[in-house]
This record gives structure tokens, C-alpha cells and sequence, in this order.
């Protein structure tokens, strides 16, 4: 029997892989593989989400055998993929090399240009403008910036990032308003001089 | 000029913006081959963290509600058996000479956990001369409970100088009694009365 001839639900495909059919877990990637793209696209830097995407699926994989099915699998999947992003995070910031160096010079050419410009709109699809955001997010710790891009930058509410992170709601409310505060703070440092 | 704080936030909103505004990722085209091949050369699909997590997290929820219960209980222990008061002591008659065998009356208590022991020496030229010692802890001592404890004792104390062997002269009697409670580790508060006196013999016929 062909599975995606009859569109099985998710039950019965994980079922089927259980059972020991793994090339049905591509049935699960083809209906994932853009939800999980979303997801750790807008949570970790660009180069590195296909890596942590695949580090998600395998994740699912291995811990496919206690999905209990209380909940849609796409949820599920998600909170994979939010722990993973923070597991990524965790690594990067353990690393050295990685440590955030002063501003570049493009940064602040592009925050003078911002502010003697009245467009806006042109000046976000610039380049500088998500480094410069990677840059200011790069100063904070792993779980500040993981609940802040969920919740500032993403828009979810208290209660869904407290699900995916697995966080208390107030956890998430103290976490992401220091957070907030502590970005303000880095960008406040960035104005051209006699203005801050 | 603009104040920082607008500044600030036309950068924030600026920033948001264009996060907002990013492409749909690319994979690589190899991508999915290269996640059936990872996930073809393991085991199988094993535990789930959810699972494992309801298995950790109750014995943790237990474990700060234990703690906190313990905590609450040895506080508990220590604020009522570190007692708040010293134990008393009165002698009487109040007498500056002791003759060659005078006798007194001594009470002492503990208003708390109550009397442990009760011991008076006799201080003379820095040697100390034991003339009574009374323990008198329940049975369970420390641990016995204030309910079978002695609050109150008193007894004739009988100082017969000569047959402790002190000499004529100045002399302390030492009275010390100590509680039930736990302070000083377990010892029990103690309270000290001294009185000054002189020993002295009456003369044969």
C-alpha cells in the first residue's frame, strides 16, 4: 500500500514508522519541512537553519516512540524545533569564537542613514539592517534571545512561548521585558555621538 | 534633534521590520537525503523527552515539596527548643559567713524546656569543691518534650565546710543550672549565681 495515495493522518504514518517503515517519515517532512523552516529560520542565523532543521527532524525521529498523539503532531514538532534553536544558541555562545565584536562599520553608517532618512520602509530591506539585528541580539544570552525573538519579534503571546520553551508564563513575561530593556540599551549605545 | 528614546525606537522598529521581512529559506537540494540518511543508520525511534520529563519532574516536584516541609520542620524544631528564656535561681538566707555547717534553701527553674541539672561547687584559693550535682533530665533528655520536663525544683542545700576540707577564709559558692533547651548545641542555656563568703570555725570550749 502507497500511504500518500490514501493522505494518511499523522497517527497512522507514525504508526507506520514505528513499526519499522522509516521511509515514511518523509511523508512527515514533505507536511513539516516549511513549518520547521519558518520556525528556525526566524530563531537562529540564516547559514545555519538547514543544519539545525535537519537536527530537528532526526530529534523527532528519535523521540518519535513517546509521541503520545494528545496534541497535533505540528505542535509537537515545533517545541522540537524552538529546543533545538535554543540548544543552538546554548552551543554558539559556549564557543569562543563566536564571541560579539565591536559594531561594523556598516551598522553604523546604516544607523546615521536611518536616522537622517524619513524611509523607513526602504532602509528595512537592507542588509545591514538584520545584521545589525544579529549583532544587537548577539549580546544577549541564549534563553534572553530565544524569548525575545518569540515573543517580540514573532509575536507570540506569553502563554505559547511558555509552551514551547517549556517556561513559566511569568518566566516569560520577567525574561522578555529584561530582555527588551537590555536590547534598548545596546541600540542606545549605537546613536551617533551627543544624542544618547 | 529627535530625543534618544524616539531615536531608539525608530531603530527597533526599523529592525523588526526588516526581520520580519526576510526570504523563505532555501535548502540546500541535498538537504532531505542527507536527514533520511541520519536518520536510517540509527536505532530506531526510542524515548520520547516528554516522557522522560513527566519521569523527572514529579520525583523534582516531590523532592521541593519534601525539602520545603523539612525546612519547615527543623525551623520549627529549632525556634521552639532554642528557648527564649535563662533558667532562675534564688538562694536564701542571704548570708555574707558561712559557719561550720550552715544550711540554705535553693530553688531554681526553667519557665521553657525546663531544669536539666543543677550543680554547686565551692571556689576557694581557685579549687573548686563539687557540693552537689542533680541531674535531673527526663527520661529522653533533650528529646523528651517540655511535658515531663521539671520546671521547678528546690531542695535544702547543707554546706558542712569541714567536711569538704575547705579552710577558713573567703569562699564562692557556685550555683549553675542548665535547661533543656538546645542552645549552645545541645548543652542548654545555663545561669550562674555566685555568692561571696567567708569560712570560718567556731571555736571549742
Amino acid at each position: 500500500m502507497n500511504l500518500t495515495d490514501n493522505i494518511p493522518d499523522d497517527a497512522s504514518v507514525i504508526s507506520a514508522i514505528l513499526k519499522g517503515n522509516i521511509n515514511s517519515f518523509e511523508i512527515l517532512m514533505d507536511r513539516y519541512q516549511d513549518h520547521v523552516s519558518r520556525i528556525v529560520r526566524n530563531h537562529v542565523t540564516w547559514d545555519n537553519a538547514p543544519e539545525v532543521a535537519h537536527d530537528t527532524f532526526v530529534r523527532a525521529y528519535q523521540s518519535l516512540g513517546g509521541f503520545q498523539g494528545t496534541g497535533p503532531f505540528k505542535h509537537w514538532l515545533a517545541k522540537i524545533a524552538i529546543r533545538c534553536c535554543q540548544d543552538f544558541w546554548r552551543g554558539y555562545y559556549r564557543d569562543q569564537e563566536n564571541l560579539v565584536g565591536p559594531l561594523p562599520d556598516d551598522g553604523r553608517n546604516w544607523v546615521d542613514h536611518l536616522l537622517s532618512d524619513q524611509s523607513a520602509e526602504r532602509d528595512a530591506e537592507r542588509v545591514e539592517a538584520r545584521d545589525l539585528l544579529q549583532w544587537a541580539l548577539g549580546q544577549l544570552s541564549a534563553s534572553e534571545r530565544m524569548v525575545l525573538t518569540l515573543t517580540h519579534l514573532n509575536e507570540y503571546s506569553a502563554a505559547e512561548a511558555a509552551e514551547l520553551l517549556d517556561w513559566s508564563v511569568i518566566r516569560i513575561k520577567v525574561q522578555s521585558h529584561r530582555a527588551r530593556k537590555k536590547l534598548r540599551k545596546i541600540l542606545a549605545k549605537i546613536l551617533p555621538q551627543g544624542t544618547a | 534633534m529627535k530625543s534618544s528614546k524616539a531615536q531608539i525606537d525608530k531603530i527597533e522598529k526599523t529592525l523588526i521590520a526588516a526581520y520580519r521581512n526576510q526570504e523563505d529559506l532555501q535548502f540546500p537540494p541535498d538537504w532531505r537525503q542527507h536527514v533520511m540518511q541520519d536518520i536510517s543508520s540509527m536505532a530506531g525511534p526510542t524515548t520520547f523527552p516528554q516522557a522522560k520529563k513527566m519521569r523527572t519532574m514529579i520525583p523534582r516536584r516531590i523532592g521541593a515539596l519534601a525539602g520545603v516541609a523539612v525546612a519547615a520542620v527543623v525551623a520549627w524544631l529549632i525556634l521552639v527548643n532554642l528557648d527564649w528564656y535563662d533558667p532562675w535561681i534564688t538562694m536564701k538566707p542571704h548570708i555574707t559567713a558561712l559557719e561550720s555547717h550552715p544550711a540554705f534553701w535553693l530553688e531554681a527553674g526553667d519557665q521553657d524546656s525546663g531544669v536539666r541539672s543543677v550543680k554547686v561547687t565551692v571556689v576557694q584559693k581557685e579549687v573548686q569543691t563539687e557540693v552537689v550535682s542533680k541531674n535531673i533530665e527526663p527520661p529522653g533528655g533533650i528529646w523528651a518534650g517540655t511535658s515531663s520536663a521539671v520546671k521547678k525544683v528546690n531542695f535544702p542545700l547543707e554546706v558542712d565546710a569541714q567536711a569538704l576540707g575547705l579552710h577558713e577564709g573567703k569562699a564562692t559558692i557556685v550555683v549553675t543550672v542548665r535547661d533543656l533547651s538546645w542552645k549552645n548545641w545541645f548543652k542548654g542555656r545555663a545561669t550562674t549565681l555566685k555568692k561571696e563568703m567567708v569560712i570560718y570555725y567556731k571555736q571549742s570550749p
